[in-house]
């Protein structure tokens, strides 16, 4: 840290299993100089948390006020395999009981159906009140933390005033208040109740930023295609892919195709206005994706015949791949263990790479599967996995992409582009988060001073 | 190109169908989907051979069938053959609700392009032209993108790699067939007071020689109702392969170890001109073939000891020329466009609830264009309270139409998750 430096902002990814940020100088005016971070640091969140990062970050820049910081998240893509709402009650007339789950009711639960208040349509306010009072009382023996309430009361049924009296209640009894817009429209109701859902998540982002960077902190999230303080929860969702789909913007190119330690896809310049949602689907704008078939954090495992096969189970953050330190289940991610020890982001998110025993368990681990497969001809090494991984998702990008111009961007990148650099349609690019992160906020300052 | 390899590219490249087949030169089934809701692997193959025999495709090419006569399945389900290398042809099956007539085998593009005669005649002319030319547009265009694997797609049409191929399937199939047990056994299914479907499971090693062997000898002649040998062999071959745990790996080794019986003219052997009754009968044999291979498999906590259909129905709504179809069984409830329906105000909820696995859904008609009901599967033994339509019952057998006004209302159990 040189004493000249004004680092005031911070630039900071915030992904399902890890986080890397770096410390800038947001108050360079011009935007096309490229100026180096200040600090840098990544982590691997199930092993440090986002609160130590960002106080190892302030207590390694003391002399730095941070003002403001940038985020680009894929955080809440982890809710995908969750039921949500356990704080939720879903206030609604009789006979619309879990009203949004009918058109497909093998979709993630987004309330829990014993926190479900049916409200009456013939009382009045004294009624009402009344009423509220007890059904609150019972709801708070299911789950005495409820603090959030989403209101799906259409006005057809019910007068404004005692619209208003079942908000003003829940207002005063300390409840977040969530109205659904259009209470009849269930694509309306699945997005009011994922932003009920998600406000918990939201809020321990938050409380972690301003724990560690104090109260005054300005925090902007990436939504849509710029940085901003003021959003809707499900907006966080696609943060990552629209800022994907700004950078292929900004680049003239058609499709991108990333690869990082956690998240494995294809993302195109053009738009869908659905998200098929595991909770359903709701009405949302955003770039079309399409996921690989399998992510990093799958456990290579054997099946009944004695095969090696990618499990279908979620993706094991916890504990982890064995480059990690701490487990013995054998994920994709530790096929790549040598290649791994070169990526400066990846080496930093897991230490213990370096380390010849790690290095050396991984091996055996290896062994163990290669000898545990029963029938000869299938039998694949570690490197037979690596070059069948390069295969696989050599021949997806291939049936994937469309005309134009596509780039293979991620750690992973330059691994999946060996088999692709003939090809002229694709490009590829050692893509950085903070630096891209860095350079929008910058780019978005200097639209502001313009 | 190893084993590995060659599964994986497979799987690619059928990756965006839900009813797809590769089949070789010489009629070998290389890799096959079946996600759709008709099973269809042996009517794919039975397509393949008419296309190949009479119109020989070249690359390039597209050719088109529906007819239930012909290897189809409905004239809604059309089935769609190219060449995709000198040695390998991709048959695929996509849904159009709005193709209600019959198509033999016809050409739709030539050498890449659209064929100058079929194409005003069977896409132009149509009164859903636009619906249509998107349908048909789009799967070209997905035929096309195989081209990208242009180098890899050689190296399958090899025909050492695909005898390499099908060797290691068959010897994981020998595996699978091991932890499986041997034996016989039957069942039976009254659909109504004639028409009776017969099965016997007969699973059998000697000298090495695995055989799975379905004889549907006993079953009645066709009487009301019937589905073509193809139809039948396509569920029941999905039912073996689950079994099995060869779903992925659905191909030539596994059909050939699977000897099938149809007594000629039965229910499960007659070509039915319209596909009537297909679902339901894919449906029958498929659940008694998987009830007879869990019996044997001697699960005996798992396996029920009595056989009856599973609860289930199909219901298409008809909006606009819009359908949305309608599935329930006894794990899921589907109402596919139920919320295109509600906010383009075509119909308004007036019950939505779905309380302790009790599905409970009534709707006002608010369109003024007519509503079109069509059972697609509706089980004998249901009282029909389920489903009714302005109070009454619903038709089992035929559209019913619906006015402005009118409701639907819909009653569905399901069996409540106890994990």
């Amino acid at each position: 840290m040189t004493e000249t430096a004004t680092a005031t902002a911070i630039a900071l990814y915030l992904g399902e299993s890890y986080a890397t940020l770096g410390v800038f100088d947001n108050h360079t005016d011009d935007v096309t100089k490229t100026s180096a971070f200040i600090f840098e640091k990544s982590v691997y969140l199930p092993q440090t948390s986002l609160k130590n990062l960002l106080a190892q970050t302030v207590a390694a820049n003391p002399d730095i006020k941070i003002e403001s910081i940038f985020i680009v998240t894929r955080y809440l893509d982890r809710l995908q395999t969750f039921r949500l709402g356990g704080s939720v009650i879903q206030a609604v007339p009789a006979g619309f009981e879990n009203s949004y789950s009918v058109a497909q009711t093998q979709m993630q639960s987004l309330a829990a159906p014993a926190l479900i208040l049916t409200i009456r349509t013939d009382l009045d306010h004294e009624a009402l009140t009344a009423e509220l009072t007890t059904e609150l009382a019972r709801l708070k023996k299911v789950n005495s933390e409820i603090n959030k309430v989403v209101l799906q009361l259409p006005e057809s049924l019910f007068s404004a005033k005692q619209i208003e009296a079942v908000k003003s209640f829940f207002i005063a009894n300390n409840f977040k208040v969530f109205l659904v817009p259009q209470p009849f429209d269930f694509e309306s109701v699945r997005r009011t109740l994922l932003n009920a859902g998600s406000e918990g998540t939201k809020d321990e982002i938050l409380a972690d930023i301003r724990s560690a960077l104090g109260a005054e902190i300005k925090i902007n999230f990436w939504v849509n295609s710029s940085f901003a303080d003021d959003f809707e929860n499900i907006d966080l969702y696609f943060s990552s892919h629209n800022f994907l789909h700004s950078y292929l913007q900004r680049e003239n190119l058609t499709q991108g195709f990333y690869f990082d330690v956690e998240n494995w896809s294809a993302i195109t310049i053009a738009t869908d206005t659905k998200w098929h949602s595991p909770w359903g689907t709701i009405e949302f704008t955003k770039p079309e994706t399409e996921k690989f078939l399998m992510s990093p954090f799958c456990e290579l495992t054997i099946n009944v015949a004695g095969q090696v096969v990618v499990a279908s189970a979620t993706p094991q953050f916890e504990p982890g791949p064995i480059v990690a330190g701490r487990s013995v289940k054998t994920l994709i991610l530790d096929v790549f263990s040598e290649e791994l020890r070169d990526n400066k982001l990846i080496s930093s998110l897991f230490p213990q790479l370096m380390s010849d025993a790690i290095q050396q368990k991984v091996n055996t681990q290896f062994q163990i599967l290669q000898k545990a497969q029963s029938l000869d001809l299938t039998r694949m090494s570690k490197n037979d996995i690596k070059e069948w991984l390069r295969f696989a998702v050599t021949t997806w990008i291939l049936k994937n992409c469309s005309s134009g111009s596509a780039r293979i961007l991620g750690d992973f990148g330059s691994f999946f582009f060996q088999d692709l650099k003939k090809n002229s349609a694709f490009s590829y690019s050692n893509y950085s988060w903070p630096k891209e992160i860095m350079l929008q906020a910058k780019l978005g300052r200097a639209h502001e001073l313009s | 190109m190893n084993f590995h390899s060659t599964q994986q590219l497979l799987k690619t490249i059928l990756s965006h169908f839900s009813s797809a087949s590769l089949v070789t030169e010489d009629g070998k089934l290389l890799a096959s989907i079946d996600c759709g809701v008709f099973k269809s692997t042996t009517s794919r193959l039975v397509v393949f051979q008419i296309v190949k025999k009479y119109l020989n495709p070249q690359i390039g090419d597209l050719f088109i069938l529906n007819d239930p006569g012909n290897g189809g399945l409905n004239y809604q389900n059309v089935f769609f053959t190219t060449r995709v290398t000198d040695k390998i042809f991709l048959v695929f099956v996509q849904e159009m609700p709005q193709i209600d007539f019959k198509i033999p085998p016809t050409p739709l593009y030539d050498k890449g392009l659209k064929n100058k005669t079929v194409w005003p005649f069977l896409v132009e002319q149509n009164p859903h032209a636009e619906i249509l030319r998107h349908f048909f547009e789009k799967n070209w265009h997905d035929v096309l993108k195989l081209k990208n694997l242009g180098p890899y797609l050689s190296e399958i049409s090899v025909g050492k790699n695909q005898l390499a191929y099908f060797r290691i399937v068959a010897q994981i199939f020998e595996r699978n067939f091991n932890t499986k047990a041997l034996g016989q056994s039957e069942v039976s299914l009254k659909l109504n007071a004639a028409d009776t479907i017969k099965v016997r499971l007969a699973i059998d090693e000697k000298q090495n020689q695995r055989t799975i062997h379905i004889d549907f000898s006993q079953t009645s002649i066709a009487g009301k109702m019937f589905a073509a040998s193809h139809v039948t062999e396509s569920a029941v071959m999905m039912a073996i392969a689950e079994s099995y745990g060869m779903c992925d790996l659905l191909s030539q080794p596994l059909l050939d170890l699977v000897r099938l019986t149809l007594p000629p003219q039965s229910i499960v052997s007659k070509a039915n001109p319209l596909g009537t009754y297909n679902l339901l009968l894919q449906k029958a044999v498929s659940e008694q073939v998987l009830f007879l291979l869990t019996s044997l498999a001697g699960k005996s906590k798992a396996a029920p000891t009595t056989f009856k259909l599973k609860p289930e129905f199909r219901i298409d709504l008809e909006i606009d020329n819009k359908v949305c179809g309608i599935h329930a069984n006894n794990k899921k409830f589907v109402f596919k466009d139920l919320d295109y329906l509600i906010a383009s105000k075509a119909v308004l909820p007036l019950i939505s609830q779905q309380i302790d696995g009790k599905v409970h859904l009534k709707l006002q008609v608010l369109t003024d264009k007519p509503v079109l009901i069509r059972p697609q599967l509706i089980l004998n033994t249901y009282s029909q309270e389920f489903f009714q339509v302005s109070n009454a019952s619903l038709a089992k057998d035929s559209v019913t139409t619906l006015k402005q006004n009118e409701i639907i209302e819909l009653n569905w159990s399901l069996v409540k998750d106890t994990k």
